[in-house]
Parts: C-alpha cells; sequence; structure tokens
C-alpha cells in the first residue's frame, strides 16, 4: 500500500470511529518505491526482444515488400487455419481495459459475440472501453488510483501522452521479461509472430519488457480525402501545395468545406508539416544527436501554411472543438471533405462510406519542389500490459492474448474479427464475410479485442477488393517518403514526467496560430519555452539511449 | 450528527491534508509519503508560469464581469416579479424561469453553438439571405460576454429564490404608510425595500466573494478548445489540466492551494467591511 486514498481512510475512521486517529493513520502509511523512477535504458543490461517466429498462413494477392509495404488480400483466404490447439482460460474472470473507436457494446448478457468469445478464451471477460476522447482523463484517474483496482490487462495506447507512463508501467505492471524474451515466447506463438520492429516501437523501459505490442504498417496519420470532391476540385499525382489550395478553395462552397479537423490535431498539422517534410517529433542527425521538430523551419513553414488555409475559410469553423467521432461523422455526410486519422481508420471507412462516398488516403503535396513526406507510425498502437500477478495467472493471460494475436487467415482470427458464422456474418460469393445486421452492432470495433493483442496486420476489407488494391499502391509510393520520429522506443526521465504538459502547450499554441488567434511569432515564444522547460534535455536523453541501444 | 460531523472530518478537514502536495513532487505511484518534499518549487515554479498568470487573469476578469452584470440581475428579476400582483402569472414565470438552472452546462453550452456557432442557426440565416457571418463562438473577444450571457440565462431564475423569500419578508405596512405619506415607487424601493433586503443582498455578496474565484469550470472546459487557453484558462481548468490531464499534482494543488487562500482572504475583508458598515456579514 504505497497510496493514501480517502476510502481507505474511510474505511479506517469507520473501523476505529474516531477522528483523533487520522494523523497516526497516515504517517502508518509509507510507501517503499522512490519517486523519481528510472525508465531509462542506457546503462542497463537490455532484455532480447521475443524470437520472431513467422506464423503460416494463406499467401497473400499483393506481395509485402522489404520496405515495409503490407501484404493485400483482394479476397478472404478459402482455407482457414487453427493457430491455437487448446482453450486458453480456466473459466476465471479477468478484467480488461483499452481504447475504442466504436460505440459503447451491447452488455455481455445480450451480446452473442462477446459471449462466442468468451467461449472460445475460456474467461469470463469484464470489459471496460474507453472512448479516444476520454482517453487521457480515465487513465489519468486509473494510473493516480488504487493499484489493487487496476484492471488485468491494461492496453496502454500510443496516441496520447500520458504523464508519467513509462514510470508508472515500471512500477505497476508486471515485468514479462521471463516470459517473452527471447527464445521464451516460444510458450505463444502469436505472440512470436508479431513482428520484432513492433517490440523495437514499443521499447524497454528500464532494460526490460513490460508490455505486448500491437503491431501497425509504416503509414500513420493519414488525410483521407472525399475522393469525388477533391477529384471534381482538381486533385492530381504530384500536386503542390499551391494545387492543395486551389483545391481546397474549389470544395470549399456554401455548407461544405474542404478541410477538416479533430480536436487535438492542430488542424491535421501532422500530415501538413509532413509534407513539407520537417521531422515528426525527433529526427536524429549522423553524429547521433537528436533535433525536435518544432525547431525545424519546416515546421513554421507548414504552420504559416495551414494558418493560410484557416483564414481562408477552407477549415470547417469547429475544427478546433470537434470530438474525432463528431468530425469522421462531417467526412461520411460530406460536410467536409477531408479528415486526418490513422491509416487503420481504413478498415471502418471503406464499409461505413458505401454509399455516400469513395474515400482515399491523400498523396502529399510538394512544397517549393521538393515532394511531401508523410506520417510514419509508431509501429506500435500501443502495448498491453498486465497487472502484477502470480506466474499461473500471468500465463492464463499470455495465452488468452496468444489467442488473440491469431494472425489473418486462421480460425481464431476469424471468430476474433467477424463474429460467428450465420450469426454475425454470412460468406458473400467470394467466400469473404459479410456482415450480418446483428454484426454491425455486435462486433470488434464496439467490443475492440484488437486492441489488448493483435497478429500482424494485413491490407484486407471484405467486399471491397478495390480498396485494398488501391491502399497498396498507395503504399508504394508513400512508404519510401515516411518520416519517422527518431525518439520511437526510447525513453527520456524529463518526457515521462513532462511530456504531456509541453505538449499540451505547444499545441494550445499551435493551434492559436493557426487559428489565428496568434500571431507567428508567438510559435517562437512557446518553442523557447518548451525548450528550456524540458525540451532540450529531452533531445540528451533521447541522445543517450540511442547511443546505448545501437 | 455523527454522520455529518465524519463528512466534514473526512471529506472537508481530511482532505485538507492532501494540501501537502503542494510541497511535494507528488508521484501517485510512489504515494504522498514516497513522494519527495519540493519545499516551495512547485509555487516557485507556479508563479514563474506566464500560462498561470494568464489563468488567474482571466478569472479575475471574469469574476469582476459576473459581479458588475450578473449579481444584480437575479436581484432585479426579483423585484420586477414581487411587483406583480396577480399571484398566478407570478408563480407560472417563477417556475419557468427556475427551469434553466436544471439543464446542465453541456446542454447549455450545445445549445448556444446550435444557435450562435459557426454553423449554428444564426449564421445559417445569415449565409442563406447571403450575408456576413457573424464569428460568435470560437471568437476569443466575444467569449466573456458570451460566458456572462450563458449564465444569466442558466441562472438568474434560480438566483431570485433568496430574493424573493426577503421581499416577502417586508411589512406591507411600510408600504402603505409610505404611500400616504405621498412617497413614489421609487422612493418606496429606495426607503424601504431596499433598507429591508440589505442584510441579505450583503450577505449573499460575501458568500459570492469567497467563491468568486469559481467562475464555473464546466462552462470553462466545454469551450476551452473553441477558442484557446489564452481567452478560456481560468485558474480551476488550469488545475484540472495540469494536475489531472498533465500528472502534475504538485503544481496544480499549488495553484488550488492559492486560489482557496486568496477566496479566504476575500471573504475576511469583505466581513470586517460589513462590519464597518454595520451589517451583520457572515459571521461576527
Amino acid at each position: 500500500m504505497s497510496r493514501m486514498s480517502r476510502r481507505t481512510l474511510l474505511r479506517s475512521l469507520a473501523a476505529t470511529g474516531a477522528a483523533a486517529s487520522v494523523p497516526g493513520l497516515l504517517s502508518a502509511c509509507t510507501s517503499s518505491s522512490a519517486a523519481g523512477g528510472n525508465v531509462s535504458n542506457a546503462g542497463k543490461k537490455l532484455a532480447p526482444w521475443p524470437t520472431y517466429h513467422a506464423a503460416s498462413g494463406p499467401a497473400p494477392d499483393l506481395a509485402p515488400t522489404g520496405a515495409g509495404v503490407q501484404a493485400g488480400f483482394t479476397s478472404y483466404p478459402s482455407h482457414l487455419v487453427g493457430s491455437v490447439s487448446h482453450t486458453p482460460g480456466d473459466g476465471s474472470t479477468i478484467k480488461v481495459m483499452s481504447v475504442t473507436f466504436g460505440t459503447p457494446p451491447k452488455p455481455e448478457a445480450g451480446n452473442q459475440y462477446w459471449k462466442a468469445v468468451e467461449k472460445a478464451l475460456g474467461v469470463k471477460i469484464e470489459y471496460t472501453v474507453i472512448p479516444t476522447d476520454d482517453y487521457q482523463t480515465k487513465m489519468a484517474t486509473v494510473m493516480a488510483g488504487d493499484p489493487g483496482s487496476l484492471p488485468d490487462v491494461i492496453n496502454m495506447f500510443s496516441g496520447f501522452v500520458l504523464p508519467r507512463e513509462a514510470q508508472f508501467v515500471q512500477v505497476r505492471a508486471q515485468d514479462l521479461t521471463p516470459y517473452l524474451s527471447g527464445a521464451a515466447v516460444a510458450d505463444y506463438p502469436n505472440l512470436a509472430g508479431i513482428p520484432t520492429q513492433a517490440w523495437q516501437d514499443m521499447g524497454r523501459i528500464g532494460g526490460r519488457i513490460h508490455g505486448i505490442p500491437l503491431e501497425r504498417p509504416i503509414p500513420g496519420s493519414t488525410l483521407w480525402l472525399n475522393q469525388g470532391d477533391f477529384t471534381a476540385a482538381g486533385m492530381h499525382d504530384g500536386w503542390t501545395a499551391q494545387d492543395f489550395t486551389a483545391v481546397a478553395r474549389k470544395a470549399t462552397h456554401g455548407k461544405k468545406y474542404a478541410l477538416g479537423s479533430a480536436k487535438g490535431s492542430d488542424f491535421n498539422n501532422n500530415v501538413h508539416s509532413a509534407a513539407h517534410n520537417a521531422p515528426q517529433g525527433w529526427a536524429v542527425d549522423g553524429k547521433g544527436a537528436f533535433h525536435p521538430g518544432y525547431t525545424d523551419e519546416r515546421f513554421k513553414a507548414a504552420v504559416a501554411y495551414q494558418a493560410q488555409l484557416r483564414k481562408a475559410g477552407y477549415y470547417h469553423p469547429d475544427s478546433t472543438s470537434l470530438s474525432t467521432a463528431d468530425a469522421y461523422t462531417l467526412l461520411l455526410n460530406g460536410t467536409i471533405g477531408s479528415l486526418q486519422n490513422g491509416f487503420g481508420n481504413y478498415t471502418a471507412l471503406y464499409p461505413d462510406s458505401k454509399g455516400l462516398l469513395t474515400p482515399a488516403p491523400a498523396l502529399p503535396y510538394a512544397v517549393d519542389g521538393t515532394p511531401g513526406g508523410v506520417v510514419a507510425a509508431r509501429r506500435s498502437f500501443g502495448y498491453t500490459i498486465l497487472k502484477k500477478a502470480p506466474k499461473e495467472r500471468i500465463q492464463l493471460l499470455l495465452r488468452v492474448l496468444d489467442y488473440l494475436a491469431a494472425p489473418f487467415g486462421t480460425k481464431e482470427y476469424e471468430l476474433t474479427h467477424f463474429g460467428v458464422e450465420g450469426v454475425h456474418f454470412t460468406r458473400g460469393t467470394d467466400g469473404s464475410p459479410q456482415t450480418t445486421e446483428l454484426g454491425q452492432v455486435e462486433n470488434i470495433t464496439n467490443l475492440p479485442f484488437r486492441y489488448l493483442a493483435e497478429g500482424p496486420q494485413v491490407l484486407f476489407v471484405p467486399g471491397f477488393p478495390e480498396a485494398t488494391r488501391t491502399l497498396h499502391a498507395w503504399q508504394q509510393k508513400v512508404v519510401p517518403v515516411a518520416i519517422r520520429d527518431a525518439s520511437f522506443g526510447l525513453q527520456s526521465a524529463t518526457f515521462n514526467a513532462q511530456g504531456t504538459t509541453l505538449k499540451a502547450d505547444m499545441d494550445d499554441t499551435i493551434t492559436s496560430v493557426i487559428a489565428g488567434r496568434a500571431s507567428l511569432s508567438a510559435l517562437d515564444g512557446a518553442i523557447s519555452k518548451w525548450r528550456s522547460g524540458g525540451g532540450d534535455r529531452m533531445a540528451e536523453e533521447y541522445a543517450k539511449e540511442h547511443a546505448a541501444n545501437t | 450528527m455523527v454522520p455529518g460531523l465524519a463528512y466534514f472530518l473526512v471529506f472537508q478537514y481530511g482532505a485538507l491534508i492532501v494540501n501537502v502536495v503542494a510541497f511535494k513532487d507528488y508521484v501517485p505511484f510512489a504515494g504522498l509519503w514516497g513522494s519527495p518534499w519540493t519545499g516551495l518549487g512547485n509555487f516557485q515554479q507556479l508563479f514563474q508560469d506566464s500560462a498561470f498568470w494568464h489563468a488567474a487573469f482571466n478569472t479575475a476578469w471574469i469574476a469582476l464581469l459576473q459581479l458588475v452584470f450578473y449579481f444584480p440581475v437575479p436581484l432585479a428579476l426579483a423585484l420586477l416579479l414581487h411587483s406583480l400582483t396577480w399571484s398566478t402569472v407570478r408563480r407560472f414565470v417563477q417556475s419557468v424561469v427556475y427551469l434553466p438552472h436544471f439543464i446542465s452546462w453541456v446542454i447549455v453550452v450545445a445549445m448556444f453553438q446550435q444557435v450562435l456557432g459557426g454553423t449554428g442557426m444564426l449564421n445559417g440565416y445569415l449565409g442563406d439571405a447571403g450575408l456576413h457571418t457573424v464569428d460568435i463562438i470560437g471568437n476569443p473577444d466575444a467569449f466573456k460576454p458570451l460566458l456572462i450571457a450563458q449564465v444569466i440565462w442558466k441562472d438568474t431564475g434560480w438566483g431570485t429564490i433568496i430574493f424573493l423569500a426577503a421581499l416577502s419578508q417586508v411589512d406591507e405596512q411600510q408600504y402603505e404608510a409610505a404611500a400616504i405619506d405621498g412617497a413614489g415607487p421609487w422612493r418606496r424601493f429606495w426607503h424601504v425595500t431596499l433598507p429591508a433586503i440589505r442584510p441579505v443582498v450583503v450577505l449573499l455578496l460575501i458568500m459570492r466573494l469567497g467563491d468568486i474565484l469559481s467562475v464555473g469550470f464546466e462552462q470553462m472546459l466545454l469551450q476551452r478548445d473553441a477558442v484557446g487557453p489564452q481567452a478560456a484558462e481560468v485558474i480551476d481548468t488550469f488545475v484540472y489540466y495540469k494536475g489531472i490531464v498533465g500528472g502534475d499534482y504538485g503544481l496544480a494543488v499549488a495553484a488550488g492551494l492559492f486560489k482557496g487562500v486568496v477566496g479566504a482572504v476575500l471573504v475576511y475583508t469583505a466581513n470586517k467591511i460589513a462590519h464597518r458598515l454595520g451589517e451583520q456579514g457572515v459571521y461576527r
């Protein structure tokens, strides 16, 4: 017990019936762990990454490339294999928690999908889903809360900077090194099938492995377009920033806006700064020194360019306050013509937009004759940690996650991703699962098992072979120009303690400048505050980590 | 008695102990006593932080606007209602003006957004008529007047309750006597009504001063993204973003403590002034 919660105090009060015991009670409640935490990997013995062993599966129609273009399936594999031979669970209950991008799931009692997965896993599952817009505050309270009440399985979503995340994981989560490091992972074949790059981008903490990553392809934040609107307005391959402005002007009329964004995205600053070839987060030079994207002239140019777009009225007026879900709805109903979202959004976007519009990922525009770049994702969308528990319990939880990590083309994958045949999906003429009405409510989007563990991703949208071809072709163009954040997988004590507030202050300023509430020069003030407040220390810490890891 | 006492001990006085966080680099996983002491470090950082002074300035400014523009409105409405002689109408109007108080801020803010927002009703009409649209929601300059308008719309009716109760205590005979002596409505208000309800007005004013730096957490939080922290950050949202969201609990508690001290000083001073002026005040 390391924290004095009000509830504990109340319980103790009720027991003693006297308030006089309060001071004694508080002083009795001391902590064993130090506050600083030592999350750095520099100077630590580094646990080897789990030995990669690709799971065998069906051959893709469109081949993956060594550079990182994903395997693509234009049709569903006709022969599925089994990847898990025994039921992982023992009938016990496990509490899990993850982010969600869907609507709240139907309660377990009336949810056949939930029950089917529970049966296959051999456990009862209590699922706490956290909508993205609430993620940061919800996790802040979970992390500050009583360690005893933590869920058994928590996915730490990488889309947000959580305060002292690495330290929290180090102190509260089970060290999984003995179970997963090196050859030990062979006990969980599907976890062994997670590519090493995903483990690396998750990163170690203090030299140890504390989580299981959710593998992601190279493309990260992507500008999703209403293809019809943008093509009609003159979008073409090899477009420039001037072309982009012209297209945005043409595609904005009446109550339609060419550009939309959700709050916290700084008017889709990621895709624009990448198109301007600004470093995404951090860049490392040949000498191993780290340079922040913020201080790069190209970043400032991107912000200035966005401010012009905003001033001209091409952005939806509520672009600083829309939730991601609301902005997505506006994209689907045609109010906005484009929206920055994760690349993985395609699995929902193609089916959701059926009959409404044809979505497409944007190619980056060129700036001053230099072809634009795109955002490279952290190869881990998040990572799953386990509450500390005895060995048998940890092994059970890992078996459950191993089941959920079954790759595409297995029976396990089909159950978790499409539900029960005849209930949640039927077979189309090409054999691909077609969602039933029930499947549109009871599914992996609303009950997001995919955010607990998942096998390597492939390009596939049931019933949309053209989507696979489009995305595969698009990836071949953008993977070579993807700009990777050099800090992925590295730890920084300063980032750990202050990263959240430092980023929030920068985001506030970037948004203010683009919204026209502050002048471009305000950016310089914010950047120097960011540097002296911790940015410069982070650069040093990352450089140290980088040197130690390579 | 015991449950009430326990409530105050645990949730009011007990919780005060946690204010020591203001003097620590508090890390939840290290525990209250495991976190290292930092002395006045958090306060030093706080007072050097321009964002905090922005928040403090906004808070004071909004508080002043509320005091000047919102505080008198319920009193005026109460006087108006009190002057109605037809009691059926009076009771009906009273019930209707209470209603907005029970609507949560989420709904109120959404309603204002729907009517005045960039894609709202007003701009829809203006746009359709080929006129210039007006930028109200999302415009930092319009934000503070907007806040006051929202508060007036939502809470004026509710604020009349205590004034009406005070007004009902005024002896009718005094009005009659004044009228017979030839006093018009204005003189009756000035010499009869106002002196009778003055202790209540002063009491409410002092209590409002103690709470003056709480200018509406939810209301700000819901609209902060639309106009940015420069215009909408107040001490309460600063505490929330630094503490709960940012994890810098020590700094956030320091800011909260600062706010509490200012509130206490204000109540004490206002009470003293009330005594000087011969009023009862809140306490003696």
